[in-house]
């Protein structure tokens, strides 16, 4: 089943994975940011979305921004003693000048794009579980505007707005670009749960236009 | 796509055996020495390849050795370079302070400790390649202590000794090549390229299955990093791991193209290279798909010409004036890409400030684009800016240190995509114009009618853009306040010769910002002036003047807004211009 949503939001960062810490995004969103939107929305252990294809409807403009983030992670025995304890600091301070790593990054902005999508049935799903249940599900939220958290744009910090694109709507028509993107990260393989790879396919834009393979097409590498 | 057009760099500059950077497992190393033997291993003499550069600085050529991998911790010294490395690994010579002060019988240890490392890489290159000329000669030097007393006899050992950790290595009397050089050891160097059982993944750059790198090389050369060099990828700290991966399995690279696009930027960013130049803390590199000629030029536009060409400024606007009609590239290379890599220090990192890609034509046409925004009236001699003389005028004393590097990045930024210069750059140069008592300058009034032609060109296309003359028609109230106060300023200049502080000094502000009260004061004193003039016959042509200026002003405003204000610095520096363009037998004519 094919859904589509326009989603626009001021900031956004589909960062590299070679350039995580001082990030710098990828000129267009990833297939894997595309479906956490979707994820968003709805999510059951029962379906699976697959992003088809991203209309890219602004130009791609960037901003350089530099925060102050913090460089130690809050260790898992520390949560444990102190669950134990029933009390206990677990709090980080980004002030605290040994934590504190200024992280510079090149993100882009004023973004806006149509992406489609159409969710599979999992292994997951019962007998109870029908397509056409989730559909239902699916545009009545998304009509309303609900979501199981705010849809983010690469990084939570960046949330994006959303609206549902029903058929025969008047629709902006996405900008006159065409290049190759490279190699662009896909999404991950959530096989081992220890240890997700990614996976990589070949982007190109095409009058602002970009086709995502399947999951599981040779294209997608990984 | 940044490591993807390195990689492209470097395998264009393999095409070309001129050019090629080193191969997989070599790097360039600078070597300040060379022990040269005879095929025996007789020690003949030490050579100083160091030139006098530019400066007057002695620099030591750059030879492609074997890569030294890196070696770190306690027990580094068991990690010798094959056949080059510094004088404790070659001789045993511990580290001194001075070249004649006596050495710390630790140091004396570990010199003698490293001896022994780099004696046995030696001796296993041997058992490998027995038939090597160079490296058996090697191997019976270093195994005869009389050749390396007569080494240290030699003339120039002292010289050497100076150098701290000057790194040596061997050259045969009658071989071009360096004994690291030589066919064999490029053999034994192919085979025992370390890898270090890392696993194997999908490249994101190539797509290709390969062996994954664990620590990219670093990138030296990015002004303000450490001086051991620093990475784009890096994960240095826990929190910038993700799903518990560690170092570079967070983003796999594989090794060979680690290597590639690491040996293609340190390339690009190489002292003295004409491809790179620096913006106050950015560094900045530029190059193209295929070789361009304005690969060379474009740096010429940003920053200041090197000391030794001075010219090169006026030589690059000209290969831009030449290559385009009408605006529109002509040249059949338009289609090239070309690639601009603005690079910013943090500590052990590298943050990207900015990444162009286009086509040749495009960057061409937008750059003679921004020389005709710039285009202001000027004296014969002043010569076109630079976008770095510019930008210094917005920062305090003009030096390049306190430039804001965002400004400098968004400025670059709106430059090659032909968007309007950011509002920030107007604010600053207007501020500094004002704490600086009306200091309109050449290279301000330039950027004011940059900023200001740019943003009607893209958001109003009816206005009217900035002359680059003196424009007596202009109706726009901020102009001609700017001109009626250069008029008066005159004025009073031509009254009272001599004077310190004129209207300038002490009105320039109020009068930019809140017109209306200020003028009024400045229009009471002016018929003062007027009496005052020394030749009763200047009275009239100054009425004049300020009559036709007068004519377009309703009334003064009580507020400019930062746009108006722009245009009265503009007004203001066309007015005073133009009495130096007119011949100056009419002295004391405004």
């Amino acid at each position: 089943m094919g859904f589509c949503l326009e989603v626009s939001g001021d900031f956004a960062c589909f960062t590299r994975p070679e350039m995580k810490v001082e990030r710098v995004s990828y000129d267009v969103i990833t297939p894997s940011a595309a479906r956490s939107i979707f994820d968003a929305i709805l999510w059951k252990p029962a379906i699976e979305w697959q992003v088809t294809k991203i209309e890219v409807l602004n130009p791609i403009r960037w901003i350089n921004l530099r925060r102050n983030e913090i460089k130690g992670v809050i260790s898992a025995s520390n949560v444990r003693s102190a669950m134990k304890a029933g009390c206990g600091t677990l709090g980080f301070y980004v002030d605290d000048g040994d934590n504190r790593q200024q992280r510079a990054g090149l993100f882009l902005r004023d973004v806006s794009y149509r992406i489609h999508a159409e969710f599979s049935l999992t292994q997951a799903a019962g007998a109870a579980d029908l397509t056409g249940k989730y559909a239902e599900m699916f545009r009545r939220r998304a009509k309303k505007g609900q979501c199981f958290n705010q849809p983010y744009l690469g990084c939570r910090e960046f949330s994006c707005d959303f609206s549902l694109v029903e058929e025969g709507a008047d629709l902006k028509s996405p900008i006159d670009d065409t290049r190759d993107l490279g190699w662009m990260m896909y999404d991950m393989d959530y096989t081992d749960l220890k240890s997700p790879t990614p996976l990589f396919f070949r982007a190109e834009i095409k009058n602002g236009v970009v086709l995502v393979p399947s999951k599981n097409s040779a294209e997608v590498r990984g | 796509m940044i490591l993807q057009a390195l990689c492209e760099y470097y395998q264009r500059k393999a095409l070309d055996p001129q050019e090629a950077l080193a191969p997989f497992g070599f790097e360039e190393k600078e070597i300040p020495f060379l022990i040269v033997l005879n095929s025996d291993g007789k020690f003949i003499q030490l050579l100083d390849t160091r030139d006098k550069d530019a400066v007057g600085k002695l620099r030591s050529r750059s030879h492609l050795v074997p890569k030294g991998w890196g070696r770190q911790g306690s027990k580094s010294y068991e990690i010798a370079y094959p056949l080059w490395d510094h004088y404790g690994y070659v001789l045993a010579q511990p580290k001194l302070d001075k070249p004649d002060a006596a050495p710390n019988p630790k140091d004396v240890e570990m010199a003698a400790k490293q001896h022994k490392a780099f004696c046995n890489i030696v001796d296993s290159i041997y058992e490998v390649f027995p038939n090597d000329k160079g490296v058996f000669a090697v191997k019976a030097f270093l195994a005869n202590e009389v050749e390396k007393d007569k080494l240290k006899q030699s003339a120039d050992w002292l010289e050497c000794l100076k150098i701290k950790g000057c790194n040596l290595s061997f050259k045969l009397v009658d071989a071009e090549y360096l004994v690291c050089q030589s066919p064999d050891v490029k053999r034994w160097v192919a085979q025992s390229i370390k890898s270090d059982d890392s696993d194997t993944g999908v490249c994101l750059v190539s797509g290709e299955r390969a062996s994954i790198a664990r620590l990219h090389p670093v990138i030296k050369g990015v002004g303000g990093t450490q001086s051991g060099g620093a990475a784009i990828a890096s994960f240095n700290k826990d929190s910038f791991n993700s799903w518990n991966k560690e170092q570079g399995a967070n983003s796999p690279v594989s090794e060979k193209t680690a290597f590639e696009y690491t040996t293609a930027l340190n390339y690009l960013l190489r002292t003295q290279c004409p491809n790179r130049f620096q913006m106050g803390e950015i560094s900045v590199v530029c190059w193209a798909e295929k070789n361009n000629s304005l690969e060379q030029a474009f740096p010429n536009f940003f920053t200041d010409p090197p000391s030794d060409n001075p010219d090169a400024g006026v030589a690059a606007l000209k290969h831009i004036a030449g290559s385009l009609h009408n605006g529109a590239y002509q040249q059949p290379d338009g289609k090239d890409k070309f690639y601009l890599l603005g690079l910013s220090p943090n500590a052990a990192r590298i943050a990207v400030r900015f990444w162009q890609v286009g086509t040749v034509a495009e960057f061409s046409e937008r750059i003679g684009q921004w020389f005709s925004d710039i285009e202001i009236s000027k004296s014969e001699k002043q010569l076109v800016p630079a976008l770095k003389s510019l930008l210094r005028t917005t920062a305090l004393l003009g030096e390049d240190k306190n430039m804001s590097p965002h400004l400098v990045g968004e400025t670059v930024r709106a430059i090659l995509q032909g968007l309007p210069l950011p509002e920030n750059l107007l604010q600053s140069v207007i501020k500094r114009i004002k704490a600086e008592k009306g200091a309109v300058t050449f290279y301000r009034a330039a950027l004011i009618k940059a900023c200001l032609n740019r943003k009607f060109r893209f958001y109003r296309q009816t206005e009217q853009e900035v002359t680059v003359g003196l424009n007596k028609d202009e109706q726009r109230v901020g102009y001609r306040l700017g001109r009626l106060f250069a008029v008066l300023e005159k004025l009073q200049e031509d009254a009272n010769p001599g004077l310190n502080a004129t209207i300038r000094d002490r009105y320039y502000s109020s009068a930019s910002c809140t017109p209306k009260s200020v003028f009024g004061t400045l229009m009471r004193l002016h018929t003062h002036h007027l009496k005052k003039l020394p030749n009763p016959a200047w009275q009239g042509a100054a009425e004049k003047n300020i009559g036709e200026i007068m004519d377009g002003i309703k009334e003064f405003p009580s507020h400019l807004n930062l746009e108006e204000q722009g245009l009265f610095a503009v007004g203001y520096y066309h007015q005073r211009q133009h009495r130096f363009v007119k011949n100056e037998s009419t002295e004391g004519a405004v």
